[in-house]
């Protein structure tokens, strides 16, 4: 089966097309900054040619266009025809408390992903554009979701509502959602694959650092609390999102200060967090290069961010009566053995003890303690490529059964 | 002797009601309910014509329905069946049928959007039909 995963962003589509019976990746590669005068273009084919495109490209459907055409091109292309292509795999951000699982999309699946947008109006949107390119385009590919709430639906009542007017669950849907769970999702598998145990007797924290970041607490594989909320806002401090907060605070700026809620929506999500903090670094690589130079705001910013994985890590090892694994992945989680070491300094208690030679190396274990520390490389595309597989095997199963 | 029309949707009243006007038209009616059961129903019967929908099982089993129809047909060397999409496809998924859309729907002889008034839809079939 030949299956394209597409991860439309507001601006860029990522995309990573796969062979699922050579178990290969055919092409891979990311559209960005769609709507703006120069788009970027970068192509990997299995023969490892990389290629690099400006172009002024005015939508996702033209994106995806670009991407379907340079895919079934005679030079770099991989197959003969884009209608050799079986299935689409689309991340889709918010599935609210409807979808625990990945499903094919019909007709009332994109009526229910099209009534999340209230949830996630930054992102459902170019994952329904998405959608819409792909039907337009290879009408005669599966088209299937994959939500990043789903894993996350396993959380019980208690971690997830909040201590409000319980009508507003009711009435507005206002709970802990959670993200990144096809992320949190797949690393949590990967560790217990790499231990040789099963993961119904692993507890994990799994630690997504990256430009948004979050925590989960995976007990038997299954999520039973996250950091991220009712929105991405919430939970750690992030490269420019602010995480946990008093609530009081936007409140009382937006009284003293008299701006619009809007505008406190934008300071919230796009001028807090390490950008926040340094008055505009939110690349924790540059935030350690300056720390390391000196600067105290920067000292500060990652003692910050540490301190709140920490904090995460003590309150998840509590929820689930202990651990056994902590892995970190994402572009900070993956790269950052200074963020990793402090993270994880003074958990001794919890049996956790990184091996600094280990963790300078980006080995895969960085522990020396009973808990295991592992670095494990998130591939959240190959993961929604095992998921479109599944409800495609289990729908012709059906279907079969049905006829 | 009455003319032989499949169709195939999963709306039970939609088809229903489809059939009650082909009927009262005398025309006879075989009713599949899915992508796979359509493809079932065309190789044990020989229809004059498939009335067909776009979301299914899927948002676009028709789709994939007309394709692998069409290649059967010709793998056999049979005879075209006119096929007349009848959706809410535009409706649902704000899809406009744009020169890149037709270039896929070239197999599909006519495609018109749900609601359907019934003197409009024999007007189609009879055309696609003679």
């Amino acid at each position: 089966m030949k299956i394209l995963v597409l991860n439309c962003g507001s601006s860029s589509v990522k995309f990573r097309f796969f062979d699922t019976i050579e178990q290969n990746v055919l092409a891979s590669g990311m559209v960005e900054s769609i709507g703006k005068s120069q788009s970027t273009f970068t192509f990997h084919n299995n023969i490892n040619r990389k290629k690099k495109k400006y172009l002024s490209l005015e939508n996702h459907r033209d994106a995806i266009d670009l991407i379907l055409t340079t895919l079934s091109c005679s030079t770099s292309g991989v197959v003969k025809e884009i209608s050799d292509i079986d299935a689409v795999g689309h991340r889709v951000v918010h599935g609210g408390e409807t979808f625990t699982k990945s499903v094919l999309i019909n007709e009332a699946v994109y009526r229910k992903i099209k009534a999340c947008m209230q949830f996630a109006p930054l992102h459902n949107p170019p994952n329904i554009e998405g959608i819409k390119a792909s039907l337009t385009l290879i009408p005669y590919a599966r088209q299937v979701a994959v939500f990043d709430t789903a894993f996350h639906q396993t959380i019980e009542p208690h971690a997830y509502i909040y201590a409000l007017p319980y009508k507003w669950y009711k009435k507005r849907k206002i709970r802990r959602y959670g993200f990144h769970g096809t992320s949190h999702n797949y690393v949590a598998h990967r560790a217990a694959q790499i231990l040789g145990t099963s993961i119904n007797k692993l507890k994990i924290i799994t630690c997504h650092l990256g430009n948004g970041a979050s925590i989960t607490a995976v007990e038997g594989g299954k999520s039973v609390d996250t950091s991220m909320g009712f929105t991405p806002l919430e939970g750690l401090v992030m490269g420019t999102r602010c995480g946990d907060i008093d609530s009081a605070i936007p409140l009382y700026i937006i009284r003293k200060e008299n701006i619009e809620c809007s505008e406190m929506d934008t300071i919230l999500n796009k001028q807090s967090g390490l950008a926040g903090i340094t008055q505009g670094d939110s690349d924790l690589r540059t935030i350690e290069r300056k720390a390391k130079s000196g600067s105290e705001r920067h000292i500060l910013a990652l003692h910050i961010f540490t301190h709140r994985v920490k904090k995460y890590i003590g309150s998840y090892a509590a929820v689930m009566g202990g651990v056994d694994v902590i892995v970190f992945t994402a572009g900070i989680g993956e790269n950052s053995s200074l963020v990793r070491s402090m993270c994880c300094e003074g958990l001794e208690f919890l049996g956790i003890s990184i091996d600094e030679d280990k963790n300078m190396q980006n080995s895969t274990c960085i522990s020396n303690g009973n808990t295991d520390v592992l670095v494990i490389p998130t591939n959240e595309e190959h993961a929604i490529v095992q998921e479109v597989e599944q409800v495609i095997i289990n729908e012709n199963q059906y279907v079969k059964g049905v006829v | 002797m009455p003319k032989t029309i499949l169709i195939i949707d999963d709306d039970k009243d939609f088809q229903n009601a489809i059939r009650t006007i082909l009927i009262k038209a005398n025309f006879n009616c075989i009713q599949a309910y899915s992508f796979k059961q359509g493809l079932a129903a065309v190789s044990t019967s020989k229809p004059d014509l498939i009335i067909l929908d776009v979301m299914m099982e899927d948002i676009s089993a028709g789709f994939r329905f007309m394709r692998q129809f069409r290649n059967q047909e010709k793998q056999e060397k049979k005879a075209t069946i006119p096929i007349l999409i009848v959706s809410n496809f535009q409706n649902i998924t704000g899809i406009i049928l744009n020169d890149q859309m037709k270039t896929h729907l070239r197999l599909v002889d006519k495609f018109i959007e749900k609601p359907i008034e019934p003197e409009v839809l024999l007007e189609n079939i009879n055309k696609l039909i003679n």
